[in-house]
């Protein structure tokens, strides 16, 4: 495993994006130009000694650095992951760059800063903490702003193969249901939705395998399984993520919509309002944002003759069938044996 | 003061710079200023820390003179320690020492001064305070505050003091006066809402709640921490639910947003929300008990959150003792420590307590399903259902429910699926036979009372003494009766009624019915006596106003006007508001109609408002009628022309039928000049806008008028309008229609085009030519645009093409789906995609159409296409159960009878062969050549299928025989299957000869060469 984990920490050194999903594989000759990368790093060891040097290549046992030696040598020491205690690198300031302009929403300037960072740190995972390596998610973040499924996933599956956190490995797999969403993987959202969902304690944990059910589900016309998705967060999750509840309330208003559930769509509306949650546009559901969006519920509600525009007219075909255990996967609360 | 220049520090009111909250900054030179402290360093430090010694201390910087100190050493060395004592946060110290002062030197002038009297008794009264000698505290500090209170900040924890040890003391004589004092001079203090909360507690505690709730309402209105806020509102709550007030803590629970992630009490919140949502639910509210019970956590969560907000809670005092060792944050702190106790306690109770979850989901779930949301329902019941870990009973009930809610849904399919798993899961349960008479009502409300009624059946069967079984039976009844077989209807209610300890509600019910039902059978001797009997034993029983209008629909059937009258003005006296009132006008109408009072009648039927459009409809025409009957020809065309211009009657139909009765009135008023011309113009006016209808039925009327009216009787007319001459003088209706379609073409009148295509279409499909007829209405597809064509068109058009095998069908069919979602032709849409959909085999997707052809438009024409379509649907499923019932349900159609009957058969037939019941099928192969013989191809068919059948089961004889009475019928000569049975019968005799001897044994007919002949 442990292998395992370095050699993906070497793929990362020729370019992040790889995805393992039958496309090509993305080389981002780019990434190897960051000046950070040629800067030295510290090390310290166990026994206390100290190094600096610029990477100069690693493996899954170790790395090694290099230092210039006069005017023309070069001395290149070799460690083992085992002994190092500690490395320091240049450029944690930058986080607080990347902060700004993260809260600016200017993605392409984070993921500028963010891969000159990556490509520094990357090598170093197997004694970074998780906190450290976590910081790259952000970076995920970006790829999904701009839409940019394929390197998003790349990184995903890096950083998934080193966090173990259960905090921190949920919000990575967030992303990469978001990243199916984008690239309308259907059998690889189903499948990693019901593993969250199953091997999730409870709902409040998180609630977005439910809603990207719901929008894989409301893609494929299926708007009864969309709406008894959406149901789970807006029944079960209290005090969760308020973007969750309000994709919940979106869909189960787009389904009832569809299904020309009229008074039910309204009725979804109305608890929207109250609960103060209005959706907002996010890349791996705009689709469905700008059709609520255009929506005039004020008028439907004074004559909801109107559904006709909005209804589906095969939506309740699918009224007469059973519902599937695998398209609206059995909520598992937890009950306790007292 | 005098330079500044001098190194120590103290502070003082209103001069120098301002320090931090409240505090200044003042240098003195003068050591007696600072006695006890000789690092100026630290004494800073101090004043930044503690506004209250920065108080205290600069009093006595400023007041103590230096001869008083040469003369008293004793006094301010005592003064001296006891400040230190404060200082050092030796509080009981402090107060033996600053008691001793006043033994001591009370009676000194120093003493006296009001310079020193301010430190002294505000630092005594604060050691008082928090060393717990409340009694000493109050003196101090109210003797401080009344003498020398300023309003000033740091005179507020002075104030804030003295509340704190009344509260202690349990003084509460004075407390609203400290209080109010506190609330109205130091509005912006950062403790202000603590206190108001501390006086919202204080009057709950002194069980002033009007006092308590007034100053709630005032923390809710204000800027105060939300934690605050809530938590104020959860203790008005709460106090109101001890009260039994549960309505008002009900309204004040729902009428907030609760911030959940925000709320440091969530067990306090949720187990108010519980106790507030099981007492809505058990006052029927259950949307507000639905929001109510929104707020509730499952067990283990709430759980795991208390403890977490406990941590944090535990954390957050522990850094206020930390930064804060001068306690200026007394109130602060006592406050959440009173917080953290609660919490604490109710965690505590919490854990030992069960898990309230699953209890609490049937509830959360039953709210749902009780108001109708059973999305949610199915939700919540489904997980109960299917939770493995839940005990036998707990999964049982969410089954249950889960059946109920997708029952409310709609979803009989899963309906079904649900109760018949549910038997198999559950087959002792007690809740058993109410899922299959849920089962059955399901059936029942999706219409098909024969399946209903053999799940009635079938549980009346397994539960034979069951309490409800009298309540099966009376429901098998009705539906038999609905069904129109009376006979078993009439026995299951006479079994009902013969049998003993049925309840009385159910006993009223089956013999109405079992009235209702011999009525049905024109049994009204019998019908009269039951209803009149029930009347008389059951005169105040809430079906009495059925009784009555039932007994006189009965007199009027037996033609008995009088007492039909007579009932029915009883009735409409008594019940003017019951559901039959509408009805019971009509029928009065009809009744003065039959007794010849025609005024009365067209006034009573004038009478009937357009708000039910079937019965006005019906009214108007029998107004028409009566019109018709008496020949007031004129008043009848007036009749009917102020139908049809009529626009506020939104439900309007039978327009064309109105348009014929106008023209035939015309016609009878020797104006046939006018009648063709008025209808001429409707065409002209609506035969090219898609969106009026009934053209066809208009042309209907025009092709009978030029039947009925010779061109004669225009001889007299001066036809000015081209047209008009047109239609009169064309040598026959078809031939104007040809014109009218060459027209149509050259003014680019698409949809009238269409239209006049479909007419002709529709007509050649009556004379059976259904080629002609489907490449007709395909010939309409050339129109530019569907856009052109209305509902009708679009489905004639879309279902020809398709059954024709042109894919571009579909389009015009979803089009119409589109376009026209409520006209009663897309049918025709349900239908032809149901088609498309099993030529693709999609199975599904065909069955699901059909679905909804029975759902929405069972009464099309179509209807019989559309069922047999759905036997084959089954067929191909496997579902032969269920084929099997379309098909029987299609042989229940009275107005099926004919060709549908017999392609139901042949259905039957097929599917008992796919079966391996080939004994059955043989029965309905031989139903069809004895039962149609009108249908020569179909009797061909049946022949040759039950002669293989009978082969195929060893039965050779009947094979032959089968056989030969195929061949025997000349009629039947020119169908394929006739020469494939004389091949076949050929080589059954050559494989077993002995079958020829037996047949002349047995006496039959030897037969000819030539019959063997191919």
């Amino acid at each position: 495993m442990n292998c395992l984990k370095r050699l993906s920490a070497s793929v990362l050194l020729l370019g992040f994006g790889i995805w393992t999903y039958g496309q090509n594989v993305e080389f981002h000759q780019n990434d190897l130009l960051g000046t950070l990368a040629s800067k030295p790093v510290s090390i310290m060891l166990k026994n206390g000694n100290t190094f600096e040097g610029v990477l100069d290549s690693f493996k899954d046992t170790g790395f090694s650095i290099s230092q210039s030696v006069g005017a023309e040598g070069l001395a290149v020491m070799t460690f083992v992951w085992e002994d190092i205690d500690e490395v320091g690198f240049e450029g944690d300031g930058l986080w607080e760059e990347i902060d700004v302009s993260f809260e600016k929403k200017e993605w392409k300037e984070c993921i500028r800063i963010m891969r000159v960072l990556y490509e520094q740190r990357a090598p170093f995972f197997p004694i970074l903490s998780e906190t450290e390596i976590f910081q790259f998610e952000k970076l995920v973040t970006c790829y999904i702003e701009i839409q940019d499924p394929t390197a998003a996933m790349g990184l995903i599956r890096q950083l998934e193969s080193w966090v173990k956190t259960p905090e921190y490995l949920l919000k990575i797999r967030e992303h990469g249901l978001k990243v199916f969403l984008l690239s309308g993987m259907h059998e690889e959202l189903v499948k990693l939705s019901r593993t969250m969902i199953y091997e999730s304690p409870h709902i409040t944990i998180s609630s977005f395998p439910w809603v990207a059910l719901g929008f894989q589900h409301l893609k494929r016309k299926r708007y009864r399984e969309a709406w008894l998705c959406a149901i789970h967060p807006l029944l079960f999750d209290q005090g969760g993520d308020s973007a969750h509840i309000s994709d919940a309330f979106m869909i189960a208003q787009i389904a009832t919509l569809k299904m020309k559930e009229v008074s039910i769509a309204l009725k979804y509306y109305d608890d929207m309002v109250e609960a103060s949650v209005y959706p907002i546009s996010k890349p791996y559901q705009t689709e469905w944002h700008d059709w609520w969006t255009s929506v005039d519920w004020r008028s439907l509600r004074e004559n909801t003759d109107e559904i006709e525009k909005y209804g589906d007219i095969e939506s309740d075909l699918a009224h007469s069938t059973d519902t599937r255990e695998e398209d609206v996967p059995v909520i598992r609360f937890p009950v306790l044996q007292n | 003061m005098d330079s500044p220049s001098l190194s120590r520090g103290v502070a003082q009111p209103g001069s120098a710079p301002a320090l931090g909250a409240g505090g200044r900054w003042f240098e003195s030179s003068r050591p007696d200023h600072f006695p006890s402290s000789s690092n100026p360093t630290l004494s800073l430090n101090l004043m930044k820390r503690t506004l209250l010694i920065l108080l205290m201390c600069s009093h006595h910087g400023v007041s103590v003179s230096l001869a008083a100190q040469q003369e008293s050493m004793t006094f301010v060395e005592l003064y001296s320690m006891a400040r230190q004592q404060f200082l050092s946060e030796n509080y009981e110290s402090a107060v033996s020492h600053f008691s001793q002062i006043e033994e001591f030197f009370a009676e000194e002038e120093e003493f006296q001064e009001e310079v020193f009297q301010k430190p002294y008794r505000s630092m005594y009264g604060m050691s008082a305070l928090l060393s717990g000698r409340n009694e000493i505290a109050v003196e101090q500090l109210e003797n401080y505050l009344s003498t020398h209170y300023q309003k000033t900040k740091e005179e507020a924890l002075l104030v804030m003091g003295l509340i704190w040890a009344l509260r202690k003391q349990g003084d509460s004589g004075k407390l609203s006066q400290w209080y109010d004092l506190f609330l109205q001079d130091y509005p912006d203090h950062r403790d202000r809402y603590l206190v108001q909360f501390d006086k919202m507690v204080w009057h709950f505690e002194l069980d002033q709640d009007g006092k308590a709730e007034a100053e709630f309402q005032r923390i809710w209105d204000s800027i105060a921490p939300s934690d605050l806020r809530y938590r104020s509102r959860l203790m008005v709550i709460q106090r109101l639910m001890d009260q039994g007030d549960l309505q008002k803590s009900s309204d004040l629970l729902l009428s907030a947003h609760w911030e959940i992630s925000s709320m440091p009490e969530l067990a306090f919140l949720a187990f108010n929300s519980l106790k507030v949502g099981e007492w809505l639910m058990a006052e029927g509210r259950y949307e507000e008990a639905i929001k109510a019970f929104s707020k509730v956590p499952f067990y283990s969560v709430l759980l795991e959150k208390q403890r977490s907000q406990l941590k944090t809670l535990d954390m957050g005092l522990a850094s206020l003792q930390k930064d804060d060792p001068t306690h200026r944050s007394i109130i602060r702190e006592s406050h959440y420590r009173t917080v953290a106790t609660q919490m604490r306690e109710r965690l505590k109770h919490l854990e030992v307590g069960s898990d309230y979850t699953v209890t609490f989901l049937l509830k959360y779930g039953r709210c749902f399903l009780f108001s109708g949301r059973y999305a949610e329902a199915w939700v919540i019941f489904r997980s109960l259902a299917l939770r493995g870990e839940l005990d036998a009973l707990e999964k049982e009930q969410g089954w249950y429910h889960w059946i109920l809610a997708s029952y409310g849904a709609g979803n009989w399919d899963e309906a079904r699926s649900l109760c018949l798993r549910f038997g198999e899961l559950y087959p002792d349960s007690a809740l058993l036979p109410k899922a299959l008479f849920m089962l059955a009502r399901t059936q029942q409300d999706a219409g098909d009372l024969a399946r209903a009624n053999l799940v009635l059946s079938d549980l009346m069967k397994r539960f034979p003494v069951h309490e409800d079984f009298p309540k099966w039976q009376m429901t098998r009844g009705f539906n038999f009766a609905k069904l129109g077989e009376s006979g078993d209807a009439l026995r299951d209610f006479e079994e009902v009624i013969d049998s003993n300890s049925v309840p009385e509600v159910i006993l009223i019910r089956t013999r109405y019915w079992k009235a209702v039902t011999l009525s049905s059978e024109n049994r009204f001797i019998d019908a009269l006596q039951g209803l009149e009997s029930l009347l008389l034993e059951h005169p105040t029983h809430w079906m009495c106003p059925d009784f009555l209008y039932r007994i006189g629909m009965i007199h009027y059937s037996m033609r008995d006007y009088e007492r039909s009258e007579e009932t029915l003005h009883r009735y409409l006296s008594d019940f003017p508001e019951h559901h039959f009132s509408h009805e019971a006008k009509v029928l009065l109408g009809d009744v003065s109609m039959a007794k010849g009072e025609l005024d009365r009648a067209i006034k009573l039927f004038a009478e009937v408002l357009p708000n039910d459009p079937k019965l006005f409809m019906y009214s108007q025409f029998q107004i028409g009628k009566i019109l018709k009957a008496t020949e007031a020809y004129d008043e009848l065309e007036r009749h009917f022309k102020i139908y049809v211009d009529d626009l506020t009657f939104a439900g309007k139909a039978r327009i064309s039928e109105a348009l014929y009765w106008i023209a035939w009135a015309m016609n009878q008023q020797d104006r046939p000049h006018e009648a063709i011309p008025f209808l001429l113009k409707a065409v002209r006016d609506y035969g090219n806008d898609p969106h009026s209808g009934e053209l066809l039925e208009i042309l209907d009327q025009l092709a009978g008028l030029k039947k009925s009216v010779s061109t004669e009787s225009f001889a007299n007319v001066d036809l000015e309008d081209e047209r008009v001459l047109e239609f009169v003088t064309s040598t026959n209706f078809q031939s104007w229609i040809e014109l009218e379609i060459e027209r149509a073409q050259q003014i680019s009148a698409q949809t009238y085009f269409a239209r006049l295509q479909l007419y002709e279409a529709l007509q050649l499909r009556r004379r059976k030519e259904y080629d002609l007829a489907r490449a007709a209405i395909q010939n309409i597809s050339l129109v530019d645009s569907m856009e052109v064509l209305d509902a009708q068109l679009l489905g004639e058009v879309g279902l020809a093409l398709l059954e024709d095998e042109f894919e571009s069908g579909e389009r015009y069919l979803r089009r119409l789906l589109v376009r026209f979602p409520n006209t009663p032709h897309k049918a025709l849409a349900f239908y032809g995609l149901a088609l498309f959909k099993l030529r693709q085999d999609e199975t599904d997707a065909a069955k699901k159409w059909l679905l909804k052809f029975e759902k929405e438009t069972a009464n099309h024409s179509r209807a019989a296409d559309a069922k047999l379509l759905m036997g084959e649907v089954y067929a191909r499923i496997g579902d032969f159960e269920e084929g099997i019932e379309a098909y029987r349900e299609l042989l229940r159609w009275k107005q099926a009878r004919g060709k549908p009957h017999v392609d139901a058969l042949k259905g039957l037939a097929r599917l008992h062969q796919l079966n391996n019941e080939n004994d059955k099928a043989i029965a309905y192969w031989q139903r069809v050549y004895t039962l149609y013989r009108a249908y020569l191809e179909d009797v061909s068919e049946a022949y040759l299928r039950s002669a293989e059948l009978f082969e195929k089961i060893g039965d050779f004889r009947s094979g032959l025989k089968s056989y030969d009475e195929f061949i025997g019928q000349k009629d039947l000569s020119g169908f394929s299957d006739y020469v494939t049975a004389k091949q076949k019968r050929r080589e059954l005799v050559t494989k077993h000869p002995e079958l020829l001897i037996l047949e002349d044994e047995h006496g039959g007919e030897p037969l000819k060469e030539e019959d063997l002949r191919l």
